[in-house]
């Protein structure tokens, strides 16, 4: 039976593509027309050839199963998200001024600490945070920016309106499948495109190498991508940008830093000296002369080298000290500090563990609430109470008692949906959003970015490596 | 931007080159020496054991295995994990090989490698009938010449597929040397109907029946055999035309100079000494020369462009002056 959308239900989810009362939402009308024109055993077929696209293009993931590396397709809906390029554009000039502030934000806390005199943001969990580096200080990098990548987590909650979750401002990972994402649509379901004006999405690459080439003096950079190696889980995408870009993929192994305190990298062609990293290693794993000892996936002297402003590393290493759970409570306060604008785009409304006050009401409530880890990613490490067990959430508390700095706490959303085939049917999942902020010279954010979908029903964790599934994401001309 | 080729990567596309050519020239030696077995209607192991010494592992076979009989040299030498060159274990290694340069391959030259390794595992595995073997073999071959085919016509033809290409031309220069050692050198003794078998063998272990009789004519010699696989300017597994065509790849690249030279040195040996009416044990002679040589190149190459020892600027130098190519 083909899918009727009058039944197709999200509770008290607001749905991306649906309303409440079964209709499809403006710009979504031609796409939920098609899809229900299709018979269940199409739309299976649809999603099947999706599939094989994915395994022929070669777009894997990697996880790590205990004792091996294993490669794993990439999971795919092949039902849109769809943003109307009017509300885009607004979450766009919201992104660029929060990661502005936060890139001012980091150039304050290595060299003049004015937001710590001001007290901003109290001293303490700046300097006492295990991703400050103090080999960083006095270092202005230049355009003054740290965080040259970004990668924004936005959800919307149950009236629609966008939040944003958390930033990751260290080694965000997902453009490439947000761009591979396109590809494989328009492979597999070319008739959804019909008589759409969706915004291309492709030109990142080159606005990366350009962000990139933004930050070295020279003429025609040498740019590098610098991955862990082939069994980090994003491997695929270091390959992938470095393969789009025309730049080499480098392990530490392939550089060298000579006594000149430059960068170069073994070529055929002998030692070539290189410009700009885009690194995509923990910045703990850089230098063994400065950092982790035992690291071998580092380059000795690499630090020295872009202290004396002989190579740019983008990130920039130190960046992590803003990429914090209890720091980005903070957020909206540094847009008002540095940038003296209300911030556009809103925080999830957080409890700091640190606060008493706001502590004890955690530890009263932790049943109700998300409690994060400061320094996590990946979704690891995080308490989602009215899920949890009893045991588990006073396990959390003596967690919170003995360290409350480390921990934070947000009310349980209700994420957005949006519909998702199974066998054929649609059913509505939650998902989340995640664009790119590039800083150099200029600011680029992608069109629309990396939609991740909880592929459990019910479930709001969107990572990959626990399950999640991902979706086109379309900003259309309307 | 024009993206360089990192040290790394070229050498691991010299041995993805090398791997691959072993693979199928394990499996071309194999299947020929089944055939043969048939022809002469030998019951004996000493065609078996010949392969093991034309491949240098009689010794590691001996470690192992107490008699060199058909079943165990097949066995040793197509799926064995403790035989580094075993098809199966070359063609694992070839596997990681391309694992590690997938971004200078074409997107599904990974999953072809894999799969070739993956089925010729599982189809070479068990004790297998002479027919099953041949056509285990055969398919292996003939998926080989279809990813060499598939990666002529889409990868981009720069310093990796040089590499590739100059990694598997030596290869199968090596192995021709080996087969014209194992079908020729000693050839003489025998009665004449088996010559025939062993030359005629030879050829066909190279595809070079056919093209003997069009190049060369009729009878088969081994004065003609002999000329034919080492100085054929158009036989394409002829040791002449693999350094001819190496030689064409090596000129693309940047610093050839010292591996030129020794590629020279092996061009100049084959087009000079006319190796046909040597006797065993000077032709014997002359193809270790043959194979040393090649060994050479391999060194060259390997000390220039995958392992040389850099020579870092000194301080005193401003980075800023330093030009952007060079120093080595």
């Amino acid at each position: 039976m083909p899918i009727n959308w009058k039944n197709y239900d999200s509770g008290n989810a607001w749905d991306e593509l649906v309303t409440a009362s079964g209709r499809a939402r403006n710009g979504a009308r031609a796409v939920l027309a098609q899809l229900a024109k299709e018979s269940e055993s199409e739309l299976i077929e649809r999603q099947r050839s999706a599939e094989l696209a994915i395994r022929s293009m070669g777009i894997t993931f990697t996880v790590y199963d205990g004792s091996e590396t294993i490669d794993r397709e990439w999971p795919f809906d092949i039902v849109p998200r769809i943003i109307r390029r009017k509300e885009w554009d607004e979450v766009t000039k919201g992104l660029v001024q929060r990661v502005n502030a936060l890139n001012l934000f980091i150039n304050d806390v290595y060299n003049d600490q004015n937001c710590l005199r001001d007290e901003i943001v109290p001293a303490d969990y700046v300097l006492k945070s295990k991703d400050y580096r103090a080999q960083c200080k006095g270092i202005t990098p230049p355009h003054k920016v740290w965080s040259h990548i970004c990668g924004s987590d936005l959800v919307r909650d149950g009236d629609g309106r966008f939040f944003v979750l958390e930033d990751n401002l260290r080694v965000p990972s997902g453009v490439s499948y947000m761009l591979e994402n396109r590809e494989v649509l328009k492979r597999t379901f070319p008739e959804l495109f019909r008589n759409q004006e969706i915004l291309p999405i492709d030109d990142y690459p080159a606005q990366l190498a350009a962000m990139l080439a933004s930050l070295s003096e020279r003429s025609n950079p040498e740019i590098v991508v610098l991955t862990p190696g082939i069994h980090n889980s994003a491997y695929f995408e270091h390959s992938y940008l470095a393969q789009a870009m025309g730049a080499e993929l480098v392990e530490g192994s392939d550089l060298i830093v000579g006594h000149d305190d430059c960068v170069y990298m073994r070529t055929i062609e002998g030692l070539i000296r290189v410009d700009v990293i885009y690194r995509r290693i923990d910045d703990a794993f850089l230098d063994p002369d400065v950092f982790e000892k035992e690291s071998v996936l580092g380059v000795p002297g690499l630090i020295k080298a872009w202290r004396k402003g002989n190579v740019a590393l983008a990130n920039a290493p130190g960046c992590g000290v803003a990429d914090d759970k209890v720091i980005y409570t903070y957020v909206p306060d540094l847009i008002r500090y540095y940038l003296k604008e209300e911030p556009l785009l809103n925080n999830v409304p957080s409890y700091r563990c640190v606060v008493k006050e706001e502590r004890d009401y955690v530890l009263e409530n932790i049943e109700s609430l998300v409690v994060k880890p400061a320094n996590e990613s990946g979704g690891y490490g995080m308490l989602i109470g009215p899920k949890a067990s009893k045991k588990e959430c006073d396990a959390f508390r003596r967690h919170i008692r003995a360290n409350p700095r480390n921990y934070m706490a947000q009310p349980m959303l209700t994420l957005s949906t949006a519909p998702t085939l199974f066998d054929g049917h649609a059913e509505p999942r939650h998902l989340d959003l995640r664009p790119f902020i590039l800083s150099g010279e200029s600011r680029y954010v992608t069109t629309g970015g990396l939609t991740r979908v909880a592929m459990r029903k019910g479930s709001i964790v969107v990572n990959s490596s626990q399950g999640g599934g991902s979706k086109d994401t379309w900003v259309i001309n309307q | 931007m024009n993206r360089q080729t990192l040290s790394k990567t070229a050498e691991r596309a010299y041995w993805l080159g090398r791997y691959l050519e072993r693979a199928e020239n394990t499996a071309r030696l194999l299947a020929n020496e089944s055939d043969l077995a048939f022809e002469l209607g030998r019951s004996d192991d000493e065609g078996w054991h010949r392969l093991l010494t034309i491949t240098g592992s009689a010794d590691a076979f001996a470690d192992s295995y107490d008699v060199p009989s058909r079943r165990n040299v097949i066995k040793y030498m197509t799926t064995d994990a403790t035989n580094p060159s075993s098809i199966v274990a070359t063609l694992h290694a070839a596997r990681e090989n391309a694992r590690t340069i997938r971004e200078v391959m074409p997107v599904v030259t990974f999953e072809y490698v894999n799969d070739l390794w993956r089925e010729s595992k599982s189809s070479l595995s068990g004790n297998l009938s002479a027919r099953r073997l041949a056509s285990a073999l055969r398919e292996q071959r003939e998926r080989t010449e279809q990813l060499e085919g598939f990666l002529s016509a889409n990868m981009l033809h720069d310093a990796p597929w040089n590499f590739l290409r100059i990694g598997c031309f030596l290869e199968r220069a090596d192995m021709t040397s080996r087969i014209i050692d194992n079908g020729v050198v000693g050839v003489r003794q025998l009665d004449l109907v088996s010559q025939q078998v062993r030359l005629r063998g030879a050829l066909k272990a190279m595809t070079a029946l056919q093209n003997y009789s069009a190049e060369v004519g009729q009878p088969i010699s081994r004065a003609g055999v002999l000329k034919f696989l080492l100085g054929s300017t158009s036989l394409p597994r002829s040791v002449t035309r693999c350094v001819n065509s190496l030689r064409r790849s090596l000129g693309d690249l940047p610093r050839h100079d010292k591996a030129m030279k020794t590629v020279n040195s092996l061009r100049r040996k084959l087009a000079q000494e006319d190796a046909s009416e040597l006797a065993g044990p000077e032709l014997s002679a002359y193809i270790d020369e043959i194979q040393q040589m090649i060994g050479i190149t391999h060194n060259a190459i390997s000390d220039t462009y995958f392992h040389f020892k850099p020579r870092l600027r000194r301080a005193s130098r401003s980075p800023k002056k330093t030009a952007k190519k060079e120093i080595t």
